[in-house]
Parts: structure tokens; sequence; C-alpha cells
């Protein structure tokens, strides 16, 4: 949102009515900075404050979905250039290309290889989003055929890669809604234009260069069509790069219409290696989808994983993953200390046991990302969640004793924490991270 | 000269009044009338005058800048006429519109009052304002007939030893059992401090006929004896009650039937003792942005003006009322209030409270001490302490590297008062986090220091606070001193307003719904402006552009 | 012909801080090749809005002992170099073609094998004088023993502008004073944090030591174990730099092979998980796109580990430092 907390919150009524939820109008102007409310909730906006907001809030890059039912994905309406700055909202579809000139029972075989590709890693599934069709004989019957044996294996969005309207047209009448289309070499924009509106399927339009990009997506936008997807113009990364930057620049900072719609990125390269690589700076660097030319399993998870990771929101605070972790190489007999999954406490203790030699274990508790004193404050380090943790991560496999060191400024959980771990021996450790070094050689080494 | 005459202008006014009247009541003889919402008591600095010609003991009061003493501008309440004057009164120090009363005053000797009083109950001839601190109570009695305060006493919360901050209290508070104790507690506290009342005013209980009460959300529960838990959880809701309770509802012994009014607070965290603070210094009323800085056990911050205003919560622990840091304690007697250090020799001198033999060191001697420190370079930007200066108050105690403030020889325990580098960390963990919810609050408005014309700071640091060297440890903006007004105890004098004023317990109520509760607990913008101020003065050099070169 | 669009380029008010690496023969060291880090007028590879005038350099560690649990992947291509850490060094730059060496000293660990200083020193020697370029020297991590080995290394390699690690916010005075009295660069590390390497930036120059010898470490994060909160803060401070702030406009440094090959994804083997594929590939390009990303957030070092790598980052490199734009 360009406008700011204060800018919207002129806008409103200022009655601080609460029928949006919110207690205040203020509180709600923040919300819908940070998208967590919509102006619809608001029942009392005036109607012209209310089209201000619209827009101003209009996302300049376009909305494309693609596919249908519970396979739908969308792409665009993104509005930053840098993660931090907010978050990056739709995460790049990847597609694997199928050529139609393979044997049927190798499609079909390879269709459901990309099927039943999926894991989950922490907490999402991991999976490609759509499947891309290429006519590579220029056989209509042949590739229509084909088209109807993907779809009763996947419902899975669809991009058709084809030259000749005809043959285009002919599978558009057996695809799904939704499905892409791809005809770089057909120069007849009036049909593809055509075909567009009849099938409601965005369409994908390619350039030598930006400039040629924008003409097109003009000529398109005269004939009535914006449901449009941009091929970065084939290149070397450094060339690949400036063209995704440019785009999305453009479309940002200067609300260039012509260049307002989510990029594709197909990779070509023979190499998987470096076919990875130009894949990796496409999800970094704002391409909304990617066509690789197979599905090689030890390539994909790296891109898979870089892409969950960019696609991240990073409001959410630096956590680390609760568990065990062994600091220094701790054997039997190490202490061990339990706190919260804030990145930085994890840093701050695990730093200081380092420093003082003396290894130990350290128990991370997932708390949302939030330090000791605000988790404790939060409800959300509590006893009933340390003993979860200590019963799910059964450190005295590897400690060889059953104390647990709590921190002390939450020494008041102790007394409930004995009642939950009645088997355990519940010390309360120091204040400060610093006084851990210290505690250890005191409190611990004499008690073994 | 027993009688002097006061010339007032605009309008042209004069009167004669005896030597010692108060300017205020010379206004109020020659029916001009001086906009004084707090009755006079010199809190709110409303009744600012200028004196053009003649001689007046003029009191300096932290309302006023030494700018503005130079010039001859006076609070009117706390200024007595000494000879002749010729005061000019500024347009913004004369009271507006007047409301309609509800009732009528009482027919007294005063017919023309310039604030009209409208206090809480008038059956009795006097009231009490009471602040809830969750370290220390203040009970204020004041005299209804004319709202004037007549004595202020404190006393430390007796609920302190079931946790020294909220949250630990509100874990203490687990069951119905606990919940009773707690309110029995600081039940008792209050009626202490009433009991005192008593015997030094020598006025019965049945004297006291209303309370007004500004605590915040956890105190005032806790006082109810109602279960603190929900206080902690989503949503983070404002604290509203079914008033009007009585005295005997709660249990205090003043007169049974004495109307209790409870100011509602914002939010989970901010309660009606920053509502009360609010009010007192006037922000809501005004077309600038303040802010407004409590810096007690809680560390609240409020920003805004007549058409906003949000409010957070610091948590930034009791560091500056003594908790956590050795030799720290509140403003009591015996404690190091002021510090300055030699950057020759690194010799301290200081000053106690009653001049007494020192017993350890209360807020504002730690943040004059951590301004010292690192001006004469005992510490980096990190408060970590360098042992290299090779100065015999420098060492190595029990806790590690340490500053030696005070010998043993000198101090009333016998022990050395010192100060290590865990409390340097603590210190800078609190001024860090009463720094960030500042800048927190900014941010989320997309605002920045230079759009804010007044900073209030509110505490309980006794007498004095050293705003100079807040901004040096970064505990506040590196804004010009002018900005900046220290208002002692705002909850109080909040309490004091609405205890005497009818419009301001309807202010108080409208305020509560308006404010918006922002939480920091949860936002990683908190977090990352928190990062940046445990840094002296902070990591961002720019917001404090006098204090660039400390080498 | 298509109208000509206006590119959107940004105007940045700082150009990145420069770092030298390297003291050539001439001039009394034993570098063959001089480096330079940084001086970037824009964003990583922006080239149409600013000069990038140095490449980004690619590292491969190289150990003062044997290291006990690396991955086949990296065993096989290694073979037995590991037990000569110099001709292991050797190979990482001539058969391998790394531009540096990041030579780590854990076996100077005190838990492990406590190798004393004077060792570790003696290898430092024998290792410039054998390659013939500037070394990033890394200590074993307790600050007692960190510190006495870094002394000793920095004076045995007075002179030759190495880079010195690990500075860090709670002990940084002695590596500071290491680098001024035998001429070396450092590398301030923080814990991903923008506010915390700022700190160090401040505190370092407090101390006197020029801004053109500090190189920031911000804490790689590993793909898939927090790379992103690395690359954002990355960002950030990039941005920062660009902006003016000369606290932040430092190199980068980024240790990647550490964190890239400790992880499941890596270390599972194709049989055990039959959906990740042949672990040698994966390795390699878990690896190299996690190196990748960071080159992406403005790394100006990557420390690698297989050999491979090297290839196929300095091939990236030279495709995003070369050649044309869709608009030439």
């Amino acid at each position: 949102m360009g406008l700011n907390a204060l800018d919207i919150y002129k806008l409103l009524p200022k009655t601080n009515c609460g029928k949006c939820g919110c207690p205040t109008c203020l509180a709600f102007a923040m919300k819908l900075t940070t998208k967590k409310a919509s102006i619809e909730d608001c029942p009392d906006i005036s109607p012209q404050a209310k089209a201000s907001l619209l827009e101003a809030t209009t996302p300049p890059i376009k909305l494309v979905t693609l596919g249908s039912g519970r396979e739908a994905r969308s792409i665009g309406h993104e509005t930053v250039l840098f993660r931090h700055e907010k978050t990056f909202f739709n995460p790049t579809l990847i597609a694997v290309e199928i050529g139609d000139d393979l044997d049927m029972q190798e499609i079909k075989k390879l269709v459901n290889k990309i099927e039943t590709y999926k894991f989950e890693r922490v907490g999402e599934e991991l999976r490609i989003e759509m499947i891309a069709l290429s006519s590579k004989r220029g056989k209509k019957e042949r590739f229509v055929e084909t088209v109807k044996e993907i779809r009763k294996i996947s419902s899975k969005p669809l991009l058709l890669i084809v030259k000749e309207t005809e043959i285009l047209e002919a599978a558009l009448e057996v695809s799904p809604q939704n499905t892409l289309i791809y005809s770089r070499d057909n120069k007849d924009f009036a049909v593809l234009a055509e075909l567009s509106k009849k099938f409601a399927s965005p369409l994908v339009i390619s350039g030598k260069s930006l400039s040629d990009l924008a003409e097109r997506s003009k000529r398109f936008k005269e004939m009535g069509i914006d449901n449009l997807v941009l091929e970065v113009p084939e290149g070397s990364l450094k060339s690949n790069l400036a063209d995704l930057t440019q785009i999305r620049r453009l479309a940002i900072k200067e609300n260039f219409r012509p260049l307002g719609f989510p990029a594709i990125l197909f990779i070509n390269d023979q190499d998987s290696f470096k076919a990875g690589i130009k894949a990796s700076l496409g999800i970094l660097k704002y391409a909304s989808i990617l066509v690789l030319p197979d599905l090689k399993y030890w390539q994909f998870l790296s891109l898979l994983v870089v892409r969950q990771n960019i696609y991240t929101d990073p409001q959410k605070p630096l956590q680390v993953e609760p568990g065990l972790y062994g600091i220094g190489e701790p054997k039997t007999g190490s202490p061990l200390i339990v706190t919260t999954n804030f990145s930085l406490t994890y840093f701050t203790v695990s730093g200081e046991i380092e420093a003082g030699g003396m290894p130990a274990h350290m128990l991370i508790v997932e708390a949302e990302g939030m330090s000791v004193l605000t988790a404790w404050a939060a409800g959300k380090f509590t006893p009933a969640q340390i003993a979860a943790a200590v019963k799910k991560y059964k450190p005295e496999e590897k400690l060889g004793h059953k104390k647990i060191i709590i921190p002390g400024y939450v020494a008041v959980l102790s007394g409930d924490l004995e009642e939950e771990l009645p088997d355990w021996e519940i010390m309360v450790g120091p204040n400060e991270a610093a006084d851990i070094p210290a505690y250890f050689k005191k409190i611990w080494n004499p008690v073994k | 000269m027993e009688s002097c005459k006061i010339t007032f202008y605009p309008p042209q006014k004069s009167v004669v009044v005896p030597r010692g009247t108060t300017i205020l009541e010379a206004a109020v003889q020659a029916k001009i009338k001086l906009n004084a919402p707090c009755g006079g008591t010199g809190q709110c600095g409303r009744c600012r005058v200028k004196i053009e010609d003649g001689q007046a003991l003029v009191q300096p009061y932290a309302h006023l800048t030494s700018q503005e003493i130079s010039k001859g501008i006076c609070l009117a309440c706390m200024t007595k006429v000494e000879g002749n004057l010729r005061i000019f009164i500024p347009k913004e120090s004369l009271l507006g519109e007047v409301r309609p009363q509800k009732e009528l005053p009482k027919a007294g000797k005063d017919q023309e009052k310039i604030w009209q009083l409208t206090p809480l109950s008038k059956e009795k001839p006097y009231g009490l304002a009471l602040d809830i601190g969750t370290t220390t109570v203040v009970a204020n009695l004041i005299r209804l007939e004319d709202g004037k305060s007549l004595s202020t006493h404190t006393s430390f919360n007796a609920q302190n030893y079931c946790g020294s901050d909220v949250i630990s209290r509100i874990v203490y508070a687990k069951n119905q059992k606990r919940q009773n104790e707690l309110k029995n507690l600081i039940i008792g506290t209050i009626n202490e401090l009433v009991e005192q009342i008593f015997s030094v005013h020598k006025i019965e209980s049945g004297d006291i006929g209303c309370i007004s009460c500004a605590g915040n959300t956890t105190m005032i529960y806790l006082l109810l004896g109602k279960n603190p838990q929900p206080i902690r959880e989503d949503p983070f809701i404002r604290a509203q009650f079914d008033s009007p309770f009585t005295a005997k509802d709660l249990g205090l012994n003043v007169f049974p039937e004495a109307a209790v009014y409870l100011i509602p607070g914002v939010g989970s965290f901010v309660g009606g003792d920053i509502t009360a603070g609010i009010l007192s210094v006037g922000m809501n009323k005004s077309n600038e942005v303040s802010l407004y800085i409590d810096i007690g056990t809680n560390g609240e911050v409020a920003l805004g003006n007549k058409d906003w205003l949000v409010s957070a919560s610091c948590s930034a622990g009791p560091a500056f009322e003594g908790g956590g840091v050795g030799c720290g304690q509140p403003a009591v007697p015996g404690a190091i209030e002021k510090v300055k250090i030699e950057s020759k020799n690194l010799k301290p001198s200081f000053q106690v409270i009653n001049d007494e033999k020192a017993t350890g060191i209360c807020g504002s001697g730690m943040i004059d001490l951590l301004a010292e420190m690192f001006r004469c370079h005992i510490i980096d930007r990190i408060g970590k302490i360098d042992l290299d200066l090779n100065n015999e108050r420098l060492r190595i105690g029990k806790k590690g590297k340490e500053y030696v403030l005070v010998w043993g020889k000198d101090t009333a325990t016998g022990e050395d008062i010192t100060i290590n580098e865990v409390d340097i960390d603590n210190l800078v963990r609190t001024k860090a986090a009463v720094f960030a919810g500042q800048k927190f609050l900014l941010s989320n408005l997309s605002l920045s220091f230079d759009k804010i014309t007044q900073i209030y700071i509110a505490g309980a640091f006794g007498n004095y606070l050293d705003i100079n060297h807040g901004v040096a440890i970064g505990l506040f903006p590196g804004l010009s001193l002018d900005k900046f007004k220290f208002v002692g105890n705002g909850s109080l004098a909040g309490a004091q307003l609405c205890l005497l004023f009818e419009n301001s317990r309807e202010d108080a109520n409208r305020l509560s719904a308006k404010i918006t509760y922002l939480d920091l607990a949860s936002s990683s913008l908190f977090m990352d402006e928190y990062t940046a101020a445990l840094f002296l003065p902070h990591t961002d050099l720019s917001l404090f552009p006098s204090q660039k070169e400390n080498s | 012909m298509a109208e000509k669009i206006e590119l959107h380029k940004e105007k940045w008010l700082k150009k990145m801080t420069e770092v030298i690496l390297g003291t050539g023969q001439n001039e009394g060291g034993h570098s063959s090749r001089i480096f330079k880090i940084g001086g970037e007028e824009t964003l990583p590879f922006l080239h149409f809005e600013g000069k990038i005038p140095n490449y980004p350099l690619v590292a491969l560690e190289v150990w003062d002992t044997p290291p006990k649990d690396w991955p086949d992947a990296l065993n096989k291509a290694y073979g037995k170099t590991y037990a000569d850490s110099v001709d292991w060094g050797k190979r990482a730059v001539e058969n391998f073609g790394a531009d540096l060496i990041c030579l780590k000293l854990m076996g100077t660990h005190p838990e492990k094998e406590n190798k004393t200083a004077e060792e570790a020193a003696s290898l430092v020697k024998e290792m410039i004088e054998t390659v013939k370029l500037p070394l990033i020297i890394v200590g074993p991590g307790p600050y007692e023993k960190e510190n006495e080995v870094l002394i000793k290394c920095g004076e045995a390699a007075r002179g030759e502008k190495c880079l010195l690690s690990t500075a860090k916010e709670d002990n940084y005075r002695s590596l500071v004073a290491n680098c001024l009295a035998n001429g070396h660069n450092i590398i301030a590390q923080s814990p991903i944090d923008v506010n915390i390497a700022k700190q160090l930036n401040i505190l370092i120059s407090e101390l006197l030591l020029p801004l053109d010898r500090i190189v920031i470490d911000p804490l790689a994060g590993g793909l898939g174990y927090g790379l992103e909160y690395t690359y954002s803060v990355m960002e950030r401070i990039r941005l920062g730099g660009l902006m003016g702030d000369e606290m932040l406009a430092m190199p980068f440094y980024c240790d990647v092979g550490t964190e890239a090959w400790k992880v499941k994804e890596v270390k599972l083997k194709e049989n055990e998980m039959s959906l990740w594929g042949d672990e040698e590939k994966r390795g390699i390009l878990w690896e190299v796109i996690n190196a990748f990303s960071l080159l992406q957030a403005g790394a100006d070092i990557v420390v690698v580990r297989h050999p491979q790598s090297v290839r196929l980052l300095k091939e990236a490199i030279k495709d995003l430092m070369e050649g044309k734009f869709s608009w030439d």
C-alpha cells in the first residue's frame, strides 16, 4: 500500500464503532497497511474515500490465475522489490515441459512422476504446480490426445506450447479453465486474442526486448486482453536479471502498466546444473513461472527449498527449529538448558556456552520465535510446553541424567514444571546468558 | 509594601491584593478566568503569564524552561506577588468557553470559581487521588471545596513480594486464594496510607467522600479481586469495570458510601494510569503531536494529538526503580539521585536524597551514572567496562568488571556501592525497550521524531531527572531540550483531575476508548528497534546529532 | 519498431568500500595476485545503473587437520588430499580453480587436537609461500585460544593483507589490534542482524581500523535453514550502504560450505530418500544454489567445499558479469 496508516485513517469515519472488528479506526487503518484487513470490512466508509483507497491500493502487477479447482494457482499482485519491505506474495510456479513426440507410455509415466512428486518440509507441502506440453511435430490429433491423457492423470494447470492456431484451438477445447497459452512464433495476434477471450486463457507474450514486450502488451490491451504473462527475453544470467528487475521496477515504481504483468522464464540449458542455477535466479528475482525441461529429483530439491525460503513471510520473527541441539560436542553428563526458539536467544545462549568452553545440550521449545520473557509473558513458554518438548525430543537418552536448567527469569515456572515432569530435577539457571559459564563452573560441575 | 497593585492585560484590569498572594488568586479577584485545570497546584503549566514590570517571587517549575523564565514567564498559581506588577496574559492561558454545569455550586464564600469544580462526590469535604503503581502506591488528599492538594503519601505496594513486575504478579494470581491474597495486600497498603493521612491531618475516615484511582490494568484487576489471566491473552482487552464502586465494596477505610472512580485503561498493558497521564498533560486537546513516556516498571509510551492517539507498553523492567541492579533502589532517602564523574581521574561526585549516607542508587542517579561513565570512556557503546584505563575504581569484582561509585567507608552499610557489566547490561536493555517503544509508535504511523512538538516524561524519579543524560544514553531522542517536559507523577495528576472535574472523567472515559493499543510483544519491527537501541546512544547515530563525537 | 522504453535506474548515494587482499612480491609480500572486493556502485549485478568493478570471489575451505565426518561426495572429490594441508591448498587453487583459500584452523580447538598457535602460524607461513595468495584465516572458536592463535598467525603473515576471522561484538578488540599491527583485514561477524552488524563496525572503527579493512560476515544461513534471513539482512545492509551509510558499505563474506553440507537434505542417500535423487549431484547443486543466492544478495566472497561448486559458481559469476543486455 502506498498510503500509510495516518493517511488511511483520515479517510475513515473515525467513530471507533468497532464494526470492522478493531477497537479503533486507527487500529483498522494499521491493519489495512499490513493487508490484514480489507476496506470492505468498514460498513460506514464514504464512497469517495473507498474509491481513493482502492485506487491507491490496486497492485501494479496483474493477478493472473492458472488452472481451476484445488490445483488453481495465482501469480502477480506483487508490491515490493525486496522481500523485507513486506513479503513476496505469490510463489514462483514451477512447470515441467513434456514434448508430445514422446511415446504415450513415456508421457504417462512422466505425468505420473510429476503428479506424485511431493513431500513435506517444515509444515509445507512442496510440489510442482504446472505441466507444460509442447507440440513438437505440428500434429493436431497427437497434441489433443496428449492433453486428454494428461488430464486423466493430473488436474494441474497446463501450459500449452504450440505455434499453429488450429492446433491450439483444438487443444483449448479439451483443456481445463485458465490454461496458459504460449504461441511464440505465431504473429496472428488478433486470433490469439480471440482464443484468449473465448477460452478465458491467459496468454504469454514474447519479444526480443522489453520495449518489444511493452509494445505487444499495449496491442493486446487495445484488443481487450489483459490476462497476460511476459516472457523474459532469452539471454545470459546478466540479461535475465536485468530484464526481470526492470519489469518489476517499472511496474511497481512507475506504475508502468504495459509491463505490469507476471513474468515467465523458460530454462533451456542442457547442463542441469546450469539450468538449476538459472532457475534459482528466477525464483530469487521476480519470475512468476519457471519452465524446466525435465524433472530431475536431485535438481528440484534445491529449487523447491530455495523457493520455500524466499517466499516465507519475513514478518515472522527469526526462529530456529525446535529440537535438541548439542553445543560444543556434549557427552553424557553434560548439562541441559531449555530456552525458546527465538534465533537471537539461541545464538546468545549457544554463544555463551561455547565461549565458556563447557559443552552442553540445548532444548529449544517452539515459542513462535519469541524471546524468553516475551514468550513467557504471552503464555507461549509454559511448563506444559516445556514438558511436551522433553517428551518429544527425549533428551535423557543423550544426557545420562534427568536434570534440566530453566532460564533464571522464569524461575517462577519451576514449581509447575516439577509437576509436569515428576522424575526430572528442575534447576534454575542464571538470569543472564552471560552468567552461564560461571553457573556451569560453580553449580553444574560439582553436581554430576 | 503591604498592598500591591496588579495590572493585567489584555483586557486591561487592575486589582489590589496583599503581598504574598499568588498571581492566580489576584486574577480571580480581578475576575479574569485563567486556565488552571489542575486546581492551581502547579501540575499542568496552563496558567502561564508574563511579568512585564515589577517584583514577584517566582518559583522555578518543571513546566517552565529556563528560556521562558529568563523572559519573565511564570506560572500564575505558583508565583507570589511582592510589589506592584504589570502582567501580560497570553491568550492560551485564559479559560475557554465554560461548559454549563449540571449542578450549581452551593452558595459559599467565593461565588466565582474560575475552575468549575465538579468533584466525584460533594457529600464529604475531602477526596483522595490514588496512583496504584506496580512498585509504589501514592495517595493524595484533596480538599474538595477548593481543589487544594493537602499532602501526598507514598508507600511500597505490599504485593511486591508476589512478583516485581506485572507478568509475575499475574502468574502468581493463578487461583482464587491467591487473588484474594493480592487484593488484601493492596487494600492494606492503601488503608495504611489513609491512616497516615488521618493522623497527619487530624481528620476522620468518614471525611473522605470520594476516591479517584489511576492504576495499570493488572493493578486494578487485583484491587477488585478479579482473575487477571485474561489480560495476557489476545485480544488485549481494555479494562472496563462495572462501576460505580463504593469504598465499602472495595474494603477501603473511608466513608463507606464514598464513590470510587477507576480511571479506565486502554488495553492489557496500558492502563488507567496512562489515560490519567495523557489527560493531565492535555495532549489529547492539542493540535500538535506529542509523546508521553512513563518510565515506571512497565515503561509505557503514548503518541498523538486531539485527532488520534496510540499507546504501547514496553515491558521495560524495573531497572529504573532499582530492580535487577545490584545497588539499585527506588527514590527514597539514602538513594544517590545525581552523579557526576571527573573524566581525568574518574572521581565521582554525587547527591543523596535527604543528604544521608548513601545506601544505593535510584533511577535518576543511574541515568546520570551511565551517561557519565560513557562520557568518560569507562564503558564503550555496548556497555563493556574498559579496565585498561587503569584506575583504582575499575576492578574485577564478584560479578565481573565493575566501577566503584562509593567506597564502603562512605556508605551507610559499609559495603562499596558499585556498578558492574551485568547491571549496565540490564540498564541498557531497559532504556533500549523504552526508546524502541517510542520508535515503534512513530514507525507505525510513518512519523519521525522531528514531527513531535512536545515530549512529556513521567516517572517516580523523585525530584530530579537530567534530560541531557537521558538523551546521551539514548533513553530519550536527540531533540532540543525545550521540547522536553518532566511532569513527575502524571498518573497522579490525572487522578486529581478526575477527582475534581466531571469534564476530566468524561474525557477519561472517551480517551480510553479512543486510544489505539498496540502490542509490542509479537512485533518483529519492535525487536528490530530494540536491537538497534542496544547501543549507546543508538546504532543510528543520526538520531542523536549532538552526541556524534564521543571519542 | 517498438518505442524504446526508459529503464528505471536508481540513484544511489554511495559506492561500496573496496577492500584489498594480498601484497605483491614487489611490495614485500608473496602474492602473485592482488584482489579487490567491493566497490559496487549499485545492487548486485545491475550493471545498467552503476559500475561493478570487481568479480565476487570463490574460496575453497582447507583445514589444518583432516576433517573427520565430511560426506562421501566431498571425500570422493578430494581423495587423500586432506592429509597434507599445504598440498590441499595448492590443489584447491591450481587444480580446482579457487580464487582464494579459506584456512580453517580447526586443529587448534582446545577440545580437539589443541594444536598450538605456533603450529598454526607455521602452517600459515608455509601456505602463503606455496600458493602465493593472501589467505582467509579462521580461528577455532573459543575466544581465548582463538585470540592467541590468530595473533601468532597474524604475525606470521604480517604485511600480506589477509582476512582474519572472527570478530564479534563481545570479542573484537584482540583481532582489531592484530589487524592494525600486522596489516590485515578483519571479518566482522554478527548473528543475522543489521543493527548488530552496524554496531560492530562502529566499535571496530572507533578503535581506528580503517573502514576499508572491514568485511561483514552476516552469518550465512543454510539453504532451507535460515537462508532467507541472511538474504534479507544482506539486502538491507547493502541498501543502507548504497543510501549513504558508511558503516554498512563494506563487502560481504559468506561461509557457505559449513552450513550446506551438514543438512539432511544433503546427507541422506538416494536409497534412503528416492524422491531426492542422486546425492552427489544433489549436494553440489545444494551448495551452489546456497552460495548463488547469497551472491544475489551481495556476497563478495563465498566459501565452499566442493571443487565442482567452484567451477559452477565461477561460470555463473562470469555469466552475471559479462555479455549483453536484451536491449543492446
